[in-house]
């Protein structure tokens, strides 16, 4: 097999709140392949928004290895990974409070290639427009702002914002857990789309186990700081092998009315 | 039928003052004794605002424009605080998505569960007293007495929903409006909350209207549905009847949108998707205000308001309903 594009080994992030250090990432170990999907599950508070951060280079890890392509990424100095950035762009989960209200929306996608001087002055625009177009927005509402778009509309927009720097790797931070079952949808197949046409790789963070299986190829299952189990989607929601993952499936009520009610819903047993 | 405990009839709800803007556009539906019936709906298809009708809270910014609301045959006073008081929490309990936000930080939450029974109730400090222990018991809270003490900070979000649904059932009443309860929660702790819900519904025969925009808890949990698009009902139906045959275009939309591990609808891209978004409630759309986004929608559906049909228990309004079942 061919290196990982990704390859995080025994990862440790702890951080002092107050007089206590607490400690939301503990030794994880896990890759990502060239044009792979992977999701990340796990409950709130269990470190997979800590693990995005620290990827991003927004958290300093406490040790272990990030490697990107080859190269460790763990310990880069400002310079360096301002110049790393662009391999590496991400989607947040609120589309409302992550874009800044001032600014029209051409120039909100413009902004990463003027902060990193990519290109000509003249062509950041274009650049910006043909996005726009790419991720289903008309061109002619980039002089709008971000109040006056819908919320599946403003993370088309912070699809745009990221992709601008023609990433290989995109990570998504609960993109669509803010928005509507229809909406989320129209995101998600755009997701894909991208993949499929820019060969990216994505690094899926989710609680909803239920959604990330009809779209990743592995799901990395994460409960307190860990990863409890890894593998292909479909095998780790027909046979979940850890504690946790069984407990989560068996808490999850699939939306279909030929199925038994599951065991964590039912009342009879009492 | 059965017995009816709740009846809102054509209620209009508009922006204040400016009648041509309609959050709800004629929403008719009943709540039977002891039942479990979910609301369900995308954000701004007035699901909440129908709940907040029915409690008489509704926001400043809006007002009733027609229609009434029935509770066991009598019309509920809806824009007379004072009246409705006596009726909150005694007759009809609330239950908000966010329990943070539904509790005082500043006191025990024995002591907010204490008041709600004070509202209402004449009773001796120390009988009222155990009876909030009771109630926290009752919600698997453990070791109430100490608990009772504690303030909300303390307590984690599941613990937080007990405390409320504590809260909502102190007084015994006959229906529990529950809106979106267990979105703020974990899987795990939303199917205790459920659980535990379902429950108390079996021990004191409260109904349940939930609210909500997770199919899968609906299919677990309810007993009939309503389903809103845009201020409207789109279709009311048994669980089971609505979801293996749908016949608004909608209704049939979100279900093949809702990703669902155990049938196979990946085809083109991952998820079935409805184009389009949900229409401004300021546009003034003759017409059905699902025709921009639906594939059987005609020019009759652009131009007039398809009037609801019955088959039996299910209902729809549509021009042109799905005929195929789910397979």
């Amino acid at each position: 097999m061919t290196n990982p594009l990704l390859r995080i080994d025994d990862l440790h992030v702890s951080f002092r709140v107050g007089k206590t250090t607490i400690h939301p990432v503990r030794g994880i170990s896990l890759h990502l392949n060239r044009g792979e999907t992977l999701a990340l599950v796990g409950e709130s508070g269990c470190g997979k928004t800590t693990l995005a951060r620290t990827i991003l280079g927004l958290q300093a890890p406490s040790s272990g290895v990030i490697e990107y392509d080859g190269n460790d990424i763990a310990g880069l100095d400002r310079f360096r990974l301002k110049r790393f950035r662009p391999h590496i762009q991400c989607v947040f989960q609120d589309p409302f409070s992550s874009l800044n209200p001032r600014k029209r929306v051409e120039q909100l996608i413009r902004e990463p290639l003027d902060i990193h001087q990519i290109g000509e002055k003249s062509t950041r625009l274009k650049r910006a427009h043909e996005m726009m177009e790419r991720v289903g927005l008309p061109t002619d509402w980039g002089r709008r702002f971000p109040h006056e778009f819908s919320g599946g509309q403003r993370q088309r927009i912070g699809i745009a914002r990221a992709l601008v720097m023609k990433p290989d790797l995109l990570i998504c931070d609960e993109p669509v857990s803010a928005l509507d079952v229809s909406i989320q949808a129209q995101i998600i197949n755009l997701l894909w789309e991208l993949k499929r046409d820019m060969g990216l790789s994505y690094l899926f963070i989710s609680h909803d186990l239920m959604l990330v299986e009809t779209f990743a190829d592995r799901v990395a299952m994460m409960y307190k700081g860990e990863i409890v189990e890894t593998g292909p989607a479909r095998q780790v929601w027909s046979n979940p092998q850890h504690e946790f993952t069984r407990r989560m499936i068996d808490a999850i009520p699939v939306p279909d009315v030929t199925r038994p009610t599951p065991p964590a819903f039912r009342i009879d047993a009492e | 039928m059965a017995n009816p405990i709740l009846q809102v009839e054509n209620l209009q709800i508009c922006v204040r003052k400016k009648p041509g803007v309609l959050i709800l556009r004629g929403v008719s539906f009943h709540v039977n004794a002891g039942e479990t019936l979910a609301i369900v709906g995308e954000s701004g298809c007035g699901k909440s605002m129908t709940s907040l009708a029915i409690m008489g809270l509704l926001p400043d910014a809006v007002e009733k424009l027609s229609g009434t609301i029935r509770f066991k045959g009598r019309e509920l006073p809806i824009t007379d605080n004072r009246a409705m008081r006596k009726v909150r929490a005694a007759e009809i309990g609330m239950v908000f998505q966010e329990p943070m936000a539904a509790l005082d930080p500043l006191y025990p939450v024995g002591k907010q569960v204490l008041e709600v029974i004070e509202e209402h109730e004449k009773l001796p400090r120390e009988m009222a007293w155990a009876r909030v222990i009771d109630l926290l018991t009752k919600v698997d809270l453990p070791n109430p007495e100490t608990l009772a003490w504690s303030y909300p900070h303390k307590l984690s979000g599941g613990q937080l929903q007990r405390v409320v649904i504590a809260m909502a059932l102190a007084c015994n009443p006959d229906v529990l409006i529950a809106d979106e309860p267990t979105t703020a929660l974990d899987v795990t702790v939303q199917a205790q909350i459920m659980r535990l819900l379902k429950r108390l519904q079996r021990d004191t025969g409260v109904a349940i209207v939930l609210i909500t925009h997770n199919l899968g808890l609906v299919a677990h949990t309810a007993d009939r549905v309503m389903v809103m698009y845009a201020g409207n009902k789109a279709e009311e139906a048994p669980t089971r009847d609505l979801f293996l045959n749908p016949r608004h275009p909608y209704t049939r939309g979100l279900l093949d949108a809702t990703p669902n591990p155990e049938r196979a609808s990946a085809q083109g891209g991952v998820l079935r998707e409805i184009p389009g978004t949900v229409p401004s409630i300021a546009d003034p759309m003759p017409g059905c205000r699902f025709a921009p986004r639906c594939a059987n929608a005609s020019e009759l559906c652009r131009a007039r308001f398809p009037e609801p049909t019955f088959e039996g228990a299910h209902g729809y309004a549509c021009h042109h309903p799905v005929t195929d079942a789910r397979v």
